[in-house]
């Protein structure tokens, strides 16, 4: 597999009235073709943020974003649109990314270009609608008149209108019963398979993310702490945070985990626009080292494509 | 029996039972009646819909029946209620220890000093730091986890025998989810409340509670012991809300969750039988004709003709 997208050194920054944010600090990945990429945080680490500077909803305060060797990061304008369409977005929320006043038939149909008359515009819609599982009669109904998972299947038919070649996915199955979040994250699977799209797949729900994607990244407060393929994530967590993620997903094991048995990890999440000196981490760590408050660590390879940033793993103690 | 008006029945034929120091947990998706099922414990079902029918005893009282006035004294007293959105419990323009001072007298005569420190009490009590300098703050001032906290600590201040929590946690991350849970837990077994914990999350269920009740469209579908139903859910849905569940323990050889088919089912068009046949994978005729009953199995109650082995 070769690198669809390539993200390099990206920092996103939000102006407000008390100053600067950094949502994004510096972060560097990779997405293969046909690749599901996890981005796994808690609120406020700038997983969306991330997300949508590599769509360009957000304009990067620094770094580049490369698409098929193309930095979009230095294009603006008219430039950037022959790329945007391949790269997509589905919402978390499929009600508010729909316009209530249009019927599916137009939201599906909008993105595709021009160049197709109506009547095989039409004809593209109801194939799309087939292709994520919904009725093709569901042409002429409007938003509300779906649940929230058909609306969400229609959000990823408008997505797959266009064939991307990278959608991003933000909490795309957060707003879901659980059994509605298992026919969704099938069917993303399967779209994959059959078109080698690749995901950016952003969610708070490490469970989720292990499931659907190949290799997946933590983001704590701005920064990646850790990447490595979903299962190793899950079953050989290096950093410190990322083990404590895991170690406060409920299991579905009562043998195993009980809440009275649990590490929890103490403390609020630390303020985004005040981060803490050296590893960010270091205010929360259950193995802070004096040198963590005062170091950055960086991300270092500890086993084949398992990547930590985290004192811990740099050797040496030099205290 | 809980009816909307327009003769839309919500909970229908539910019985359960929880024993001081216990937590029983009433899991199901949205719309299957878990929520009203709690509003109808304290009495706060919202307009248009009425209980019909029906008994609620709290320690050996019964209070369906009872007056607004008696039932607002029960309420807060002997049962109180968590929710999901921390700030729809808080005034935000009262400060946390206003707050607290006002749940405490409301139910027994203090002395404002006596409240005060009381006040300060239940918030060390839900473990926040500070607690004499947290009173003064309004509840803008606190994150979502320290927020819930204080409605924690608004739910005890009358050492309530039985606490109703409706997803305390969904609104949280992980790691604070956990402390909260956490909490509950150690302030169940100080205080030997019994907690009805609502959720829509097995992960939660596993890890706190004892009992577990599954609800499907406004019925109980399965109660069992929190470690049989995980071994041997015996109803075809709780096996399959389980095989939907990304979290298994297990290295993962496939990227397919097991999948419920459709959708759940509109209270006002249940169909005929069990509500659960168009959707189960093991239906066969008897199931979308008959409403299967409750029973008991060994130690599970399963409604279901074809329960699993």
């Amino acid at each position: 597999m070769t690198d669809l997208l390539e993200v390099e050194n990206l920092r996103v920054s939000y102006r407000t009235s008390r100053g600067s944010i950094q949502a994004v600090h510096d972060v560097s990945f990779h997405i293969r073709a046909g690749e599901t990429f996890g981005l796994v945080g808690e609120s406020g680490c700038g997983k969306s943020s991330l997300g949508r500077a590599v769509i360009r909803l957000l304009d990067p305060e620094s770094g580049s974003i490369r698409l098929n060797g193309v930095d979009l990061a230095s294009l603006s304008g008219r430039r950037l649109k022959p790329y945007r369409a391949l790269v997509q977005m589905v919402f978390q929320d499929p009600f508010s990314s729909l316009d209530p006043r249009h019927h599916i038939g137009r939201l599906i149909g909008e993105p595709i270009s021009v160049g197709h008359d109506q009547r095989g515009k039409a004809e593209r819609v109801r194939e799309l609608l087939v292709i994520v599982g919904l009725r093709p009669e569901l042409i002429d109904r409007l938003p509300h008149e779906l649940s929230g998972g058909q609306r969400q299947r229609v959000a990823i038919a408008r997505a797959l209108a266009v064939s991307p070649e990278l959608v991003i996915c933000d909490e795309p199955v957060s707003a879901l019963d659980v059994s509605l979040q298992a026919q969704i994250l099938n069917l993303l699977a399967d779209l994959q398979r059959a078109k080698n799209i690749a995901y950016l797949f952003i969610s708070h729900d490490l469970g989720v993310v292990r499931y659907i994607a190949h290799r997946a990244a933590v983001m704590y407060l701005g920064e990646l702490v850790e990447v490595a393929t979903g299962d190793e994530l899950w079953l050989k967590a290096a950093h410190p945070y990322t083990q404590a993620l895991i170690e406060a997903v409920p299991h579905l094991d009562p043998h195993n985990h009980r809440i009275s048995d649990k590490h929890i990890l103490a403390g609020d999440l630390a303020n985004p626009a005040r981060p803490p000196s050296g590893c960010r981490f270091h205010t929360r760590c259950p193995h802070v080292m004096p040198r963590c408050s005062v170091e950055h660590p960086e991300l270092r390879e500890v086993a084949p494509e398992h990547f930590v940033a985290c004192h811990l793993y740099t050797g040496g103690n030099s205290q | 029996m809980v009816r909307f008006t327009g003769g839309v029945t919500a909970v229908n034929g539910l019985a359960f039972s929880v024993a001081k120091g216990e937590t029983l947990a009433i899991v199901g998706e949205s719309g299957c009646g878990k929520t009203v099922t709690a509003l109808s414990l304290l009495g706060l079902l919202p307009p248009g819909a009425s209980s019909v029918g029906g008994s609620i005893v709290l320690e050996g009282r019964e209070l369906v029946g009872l007056s607004q006035r008696e039932l607002r004294h029960i309420r807060g007293q002997r049962i109180a209620m968590v929710f999901q959105d921390p700030m729809s419990a808080l005034n935000p323009v009262q400060t946390v220890g206003v707050q607290l001072v006002e749940a405490i007298r409301a139910h027994r005569t203090f002395s404002r000093a006596e409240a005060w420190q009381r006040a300060e009490d239940l918030l060390a009590l839900v473990r926040i730091p500070e607690p004499r300098l947290r009173l003064r703050d309004y509840p803008h001032r606190l994150s979502g986890g320290m927020r819930q906290r204080v409605v924690i600590a608004l739910a005890l201040a009358s050492d309530p025998a039985v606490l109703v929590a409706d997803e305390p946690t969904t609104a949280l991350d992980v790691t604070i989810q956990a402390q909260i849970l956490r909490l509950l837990s150690d302030i169940q077994r100080e205080m030997s409340m019994a907690i009805v914990l609502i959720t829509h999350d097995l992960g939660v269920v596993a890890e706190t509670a004892h009992r577990v009740m599954v609800m499907y469209a406004g019925r109980k579908v399965e109660l069992q012991g929190v470690y049989g139903i995980f071994d041997r859910p015996r109803h075809p849905y709780t096996k399959g809300l389980m095989g939907a569940t990304p979290r298994s323990e297990h290295a993962r050889d496939s990227r397919r969750l097991e999948e419920i088919p459709g959708i759940v089912p509109s209270l006002a068009s249940l169909p005929p039988g069990c509500a659960f046949a168009p959707r189960c994978a093991i239906a066969e005729a008897d199931c979308r004709t008959v409403t299967p009953q409750l029973r008991d199995i060994q130690q599970a109650a399963v409604a279901c003709h074809h329960p699993l082995p």
